[in-house]
């Protein structure tokens, strides 16, 4: 380390004028250095000024220092054409110094010029490696996930879209954090509307701190009172550029695996990558089958709570005494009863996500079976119940989006307490509230019920089932693309008579 | 008045959906009793005769909206600023009242077939509370919910189907047994359920292209005339005349036979649904009647909202017995005949005879 | 805000409607009526109380009063838990009851939005409360019997019934009602033993054999499930309607004549005797069709002297004729020529020959 030098110790006027600065700074962070050197060929002296740990100290070593010291360094223009790396800028501005700094860029001065300051990047990127899908995994199909840094989830979107109509915008979000946000379209495609709304809306955020993508789906939200997300967040780079070809919006955070999409609507947040690998039959099963189960999900309990509680009538006479019977040694109501299996449910669910995996799995067998049987055979739930909110349980964990999947389970507890205060008719108050919320939400200001209200035919090839891509001739309405048409079908192969 | 946002505007097509929920609704329970009380068996063709009815004075109503934009501006057309304010604010009334009508009558179906010891109070407040949540999102939410109201109950018309075992059609022969006048009589007692449609002279403003959307209007009466026809065919299939004449709710009563392995009555379903068939039409009747007095009286929508469903907060549960809400469905069935089917068809003629002396000026 | 303090409200304030949570409440199933002194009614309820090992107990509980709707509330104030009705599913009437207040006790079922449509209304031979005292099947008694009720109406000799179609029948004007009548044979079982029918007040006046049952469900329903022997020179066959129909018809006016066609498709079920060609099919067919114009005529006669119409006879004429004056057709009706004319079909003989 023989090229360091006390700060300082051989040009007292560019310390001067540093302390300055530093004086009226709180404090200086130990990792904050800064050295001068001198060029003996071009007889210049001059100081470099870096953030020790987010720099890459090869970079300096290898890349920088031996060239500013051997090479023909006589101004700071020069430095441009002696250094090897490519992202060198000179400036006039000081005011930049502390931001270039923070980035990851040397700061060089040059004893004799005082106007310029040249930024030199070295920049140290720790990357983990590509890794896959954790939340959206899938068994066939691609395996790869984003990861925090934002150049690399570029870079994966770049190679499966290697147009020039791909589009980055980027912004530094976060009054404190300086989060790199890129916000990616397709130009010819997507909706400027959209375009612009999502930008307008990243630009007025005005936070201190950006941590992940959620920070901007909540703080750009369309109605940020609604549980239910209004943006897609992915991890899968397959799933994004999907989209971005659809004509919509993705928005990536520095610092965030999870890209957010918009604008989308509900039935989108049950389909899954997956769908699309699938041919279009199962594809569209499975789908159907995601969005039953939802609705079991959510109406299940209630219904038992309504009907166990006020409408004895609508129970078959068959069924009448297992529910009698598996109930008559519970000392609670209905409702109590569900409410506590319920809640049970969901601490097994926080205890297990908050585990580390292996006991977290443990837990949620253990919980489910010792805690179920055990609360049956206590008598403080009933057999019948139990199987129902099992079944709610497992059915909720369907939903592809996880996001969508926490709306979906809270939800529930609503129309129980409905359910209980007015039986069926509750249930379907309850049922109101939410298709009423429901119809005046957006995303991106574009309907989130869609395509069901407004009713949009031609977008049902997508939605609750999805047709065969020869029938996908045109992008989902609601996104409003440039160019609607994905392909000419007049090159598909027509349909012959019957082979004679 | 200021020209909408387009985002506001639904697209004409669903004009169907709005006018067809804003005629289906808690009658729907009850009428056939009433068309057969004077036509007996042959009151399907009332429910014909009524169907045509709706479509002409439909068309009328186009006719008028293609010169004005609304109801309020026909009327200051043809009555000058004042007069016409006097009948729009008649015109509030008769949609609070309609509103009125609407409400006590489902909630005397929850409290006879589910709930007989509800209490009515509490009961509108929570049925308010929706309300308000609905009109105040605005009128795109209420056609939303209208589209639903129509769309989630669709599966009953299967559910009727269960019923046929239990029919006999030859109970419609022989046709036409009855005087053209009983028949009339019939269709007019009819009107209190194809109520509704009117409202279409308030939110025409807020349907992109109006025009455009004539035919979806007729589409819509057409569709509940095909829904009405339908329940009457089996109702009449379903009952003995005798029978008929005194079973309140025919239709429900007819959903009580109907029975599945894991549903053993299904009428409790059906009411339950009704629930979703009512509030666009609550919602329509109530949006449209604070609209008037903003595009009169220029009170703010929301206020006007708030202030008509605390009078009605009140004024439910004083209505207690099957005998008032009778009246109160007698009166409505008077009024909405009178604004229906002689009303707008003197003030489509008016606006024409003050169109024609307004040219030659 | 203001709009959530009011929801919370909402949920504080609503007691708004009692809760009959159904394992704290008693379920009513049955229920019969006897006569008691002094122009009083005997009321026996049926509770079922569903034991952990899953049987059914069937617990009665009885009172007298004037009238039947009071007995209910009376009971109530014998019971531990309140007594609910509405999964009623049966309802029995004594002979002496059907023949006297039937109609007035049924008017309270009927107006009750509680109740279901798919109730079966009971004639019993004996008491009522001996017929609800028994112990049949495991699921309780009323699940008993309207389940042996249920089966029989849909593959056995017993014409469709239940409280609508009664209710539909009595009030349908040239139509008279019919009800089951059971008989308890011991302490297990029962045995639809016969068919109630009913005058136009609504009392009972005349029972239908089981061996005519067959011909009386030809008669009042659309289709029948009933089988009957036929023997034709010593042979010996069964043969089982699985489809049948009835037309009736005006087939002259003044005076009037009414003809009734009947047309069933049926299985040989068993044969005995010499071996079974076409032509021996075709006699079957034959002699059949000959009994039950037989046995229907015979039925409509005794009808007729009765004045009652199970079969809707004057319903069917209202239906084919303008402005029908149904003063004239009581005058008309007894002594009307009706005409049975049977086409028996036989679809298949089994999987022997």
């Amino acid at each position: 380390m023989g090229f360091f030098f006390k700060k300082g110790n051989k040009q007292p006027k560019l310390k001067e004028q540093y302390s300055e600065e530093t004086d009226t700074a709180p404090a200086k962070s130990k990792d904050e250095k800064e050295s001068s050197y001198y060029n003996s060929e071009t007889n210049l002296h001059f100081s470099i000024r870096y953030i020790s740990t987010i720099v890459d100290q090869d970079i300096i070593q290898k890349n920088i220092l031996p060239y500013l010291l051997d090479k023909q360094f006589a101004s700071i223009a020069d430095v441009k054409k002696i250094l090897p790396i490519e992202d060198v800028q000179i400036e006039t501005n000081e005011a930049l110094i502390e931001e270039k700094l923070f980035n990851g860029y040397l700061v060089l001065k040059v004893h004799t010029d005082k106007q310029h300051v040249a930024f030199i990047a070295a920049k140290e990127v720790i990357v983990r490696s590509l890794s896959m899908p954790e939340v959206e995994t899938s068994v066939i199909g691609p395996k790869e996930a984003f990861i925090e840094a934002i150049d690399q989830n570029i870079n994966l979107l770049r190679i499966r879209l290697p147009v020039k109509e791909l589009m980055i915008e980027e912004f530094t979000i976060g009054s404190v954090s300086k989060t790199r946000t890129a916000l990616m379209y397709i130009d010819d495609i997507a909706n400027m509307e959209n375009v612009n709304t999502m930008r307008q809306r990243l630009q007025a955020i005005d936070f201190d701190q950006i941590n992940d993508s959620s920070y901007i789906e909540q703080l750009t939200a369309d109605n940020k009172n609604s549980p239910f997300p209004q943006f897609l967040d992915t991890e899968r780079p397959d799933r994004a550029a999907g989209v971005l070809v659809e004509g919509k919006v993705v928005v990536l955070v520095d610092g965030s695996p999870h890209a957010l999409i918009g604008p989308t609507n509900l039935v989108e947040f049950f389909s899954s990558p997956e769908d699309y690998l699938f041919n279009w039959i199962t594809a569209s099963i499975l789908r159907l089958i995601r969005l039953f189960a939802v609705v079991f999900s959510i109406l299940i309990t209630p219904m038992y709570v309504a009907v166990l509680t006020y409408h004895y009538e609508l129970i078959p006479k068959d069924l009448t005494a297992t529910l009698i019977t598996s109930r008559q040694v519970i000392p609670f109501p209905p409702i109590l009863e569900a409410l506590i299996l319920e809640l049970t449910i969901e601490l097994l669910r926080e205890a297990g996500a908050r585990l580390p995996t292996k006991i977290g799995q443990t837990i949620g067998i253990v919980g489910g079976i010792v805690i179920g049987t055990a609360s049956v055979e206590a008598g403080l739930t009933s057999n019948v119940l139990l199987i129902l909110v099992a079944l709610a349980a497992l059915a909720s964990f369907i939903t592809p989006v996880y996001k969508m999947g926490n709306a979906i389970r809270f939800l529930r507890f609503p129309f129980l307490l409905f359910a209980q205060l007015l039986g069926l008719l509750g249930i379907v108050f309850c049922l109101l509230i939410v298709i009423t919320h429901l119809l005046r939400l957006t995303s991106l200001g574009r309907p989130y019920l869609e395509p069901i209200y407004p009713p949009r035919w031609r977008d049902l090839k997508d939605s609750f089932i999805r047709l065969s891509f020869d029938k996908q001739i045109r992008r989902p309405s609601y996104v409003q693309a440039q160019k609607e048409i994905r392909f000419n079908p007049k090159h598909q192969k027509r349909r012959h008579d019957i082979e004679e | 008045m200021q020209p909408i946002k387009v985002q506001r505007k639904i697209e004409p097509f669903i004009v169907f959906f709005v006018i067809a929920s804003t005629q289906l609704g808690v009658g729907m329970l009850g009428f056939q009793r009433i068309v057969a009380a004077s036509a007996g068996y042959d009151a399907w063709i009332s429910v014909v005769i009524a169907g045509i009815a709706t479509n002409t004075v439909m068309f009328l109503i186009y006719k008028m909206l293609k010169e004005e934009a609304d109801l309020v501006s026909i009327h200051q057309q043809v009555f000058g600023k004042w007069l016409g304010g006097m009948f729009n604010l008649l015109f509030v009334v008769y949609f609070g009242y309609a509103l009125l009508t609407v409400a006590r009558s489902y909630i005397e179906v929850v409290q006879v077939w589910m709930f007989p010891d509800l209490n009515v109070f509490w009961f509108t407040l929570f049925f308010f509370i929706l309300v308000f949540y609905v009109v105040n999102s605005g009128f795109r939410v209420i056609s939303g919910l209208s589209f639903f109201s129509i769309v989630l109950p669709l599966y009953l018309i299967l559910v009727f189907l269960f019923i046929l075992p239990y029919t006999d059609f030859r109970n419609f022969l022989p046709i036409y047994d009855h005087s053209i006048k009983e028949i009339l009589q019939a269709t007019k007692d009819l009107t209190v359920i194809t109520l509704g449609y009117e409202t279409i002279l308030v939110f025409y403003p807020f349907i992109k292209n109006g025009q455009k959307s004539e035919k979806w209007a007729h589409f819509g009466l057409l569709f509940t005339t095909f829904i009405y026809l339908y329940i009457t065919f089996l109702t009449f299939a379903y009952f003995s005349e005798e029978q008929l004449k005194e079973t309140i709710w025919p239709t429900l009563s007819m959903l009580k036979i109907v029975q599945f392995p894991f549903i053993e009555r299904f009428e409790y379903i059906s009411i339950v649904n009704w629930y979703i068939i009512i509030i666009p039409n609550v919602c329509i009747y109530l949006w449209c009647a604070s609209r008037l007095l903003k595009r009169t009286v220029n009170i703010q929508q929301r206020k006007s909202v708030v202030g008509l469903l605390f009078i009605l907060l009140f004024l439910i549960p004083q209505l207690e017995t099957r005998y008032q809400v009778d009246v109160l469905n007698d009166y409505i069935q008077k009024i909405g005949f009178a604004v229906n089917y002689l009303y707008i068809p003197l003030l489509f003629v008016l606006l024409l005879i003050v169109k024609k002396v307004k040219n030659k000026r | 805000m203001k709009k959530y303090i009011l929801l919370f409200l909402c949920l504080i304030l609503s007691g708004c409607v009692n809760k009959s949570i159904i394992d704290e409440v008693d379920i009513e199933r049955g229920v019969g009526y006897d006569e008691a002194s002094d122009n009083k009614i005997r009321g026996t309820i049926l509770l079922s109380k569903y034991n952990e090992d899953g049987t059914t107990e069937n617990v009665t509980m009885t009172v007298v009063d004037e009238t039947s709707v009071n007995i209910l509330s009376r009971l109530q104030r014998q019971s531990d838990s309140t007594i609910v009705y509405g999964s009623l599913k049966l309802v029995i009437f004594s002979e002496a009851i059907a023949k006297k207040d039937l109609i007035e006790i049924s008017d309270a079922f009927v107006r009750d939005a509680r109740l279901g449509s798919r109730m079966y209304f009971v004639i019993s031979e004996g008491s009522a409360q001996k017929v609800l005292k028994g112990e049949y099947g495991d699921h309780g008694n009323a699940t008993f019997i309207s389940d042996a009720l249920d089966h029989n109406i849909k593959h056995g000799d017993v014409p469709k019934t239940n409280l609508h179609l009664f209710v539909y029948d009595y009030t349908q004007k040239g139509r008279t009602a019919y009800l089951p009548i059971i008989k308890k044979l011991n302490q297990q079982r029962i045995d639809i033993s016969a068919i109630g029918l009913l005058d136009r007040q609504g009392h009972l006046v005349d029972k239908v054999s089981v061996k005519d049952m067959f011909y009386l469900k030809l008669l009042v329903d659309k289709y029948s499930g009933g089988s009957q022997v036929v023997k034709l020179d010593g042979d010996r066959a069964t043969i089982r309607s699985i489809h049948s129909k009835n037309k009736i018809k005006i087939s002259k006016r003044n005076p009037l004549e009414m003809s009734i066609n009947i047309k069933v498709e049926g299985i040989i079920q068993e044969y005995r005797g010499k071996k079974l060609t076409q032509k021996k099919i075709e006699q079957f067919e034959k002699k059949f069709a000959e009994e039950i114009n037989q046995n229907t005529t015979k039925l409509i006669k005794r009808f007729q002297q009765l004045g009652i119409d199970p079969a809707g006879l004057g319903h069917n004429a209202k239906q084919q004729t303008r402005n029908f004056d149904f003063k004239k057709w009581d005058d008309e009706y007894k002594d009307l020529t009706v005409h049975v004319k049977t086409d028996v079909t036989i679809l298949e003989s089994g999987v022997v020959q």
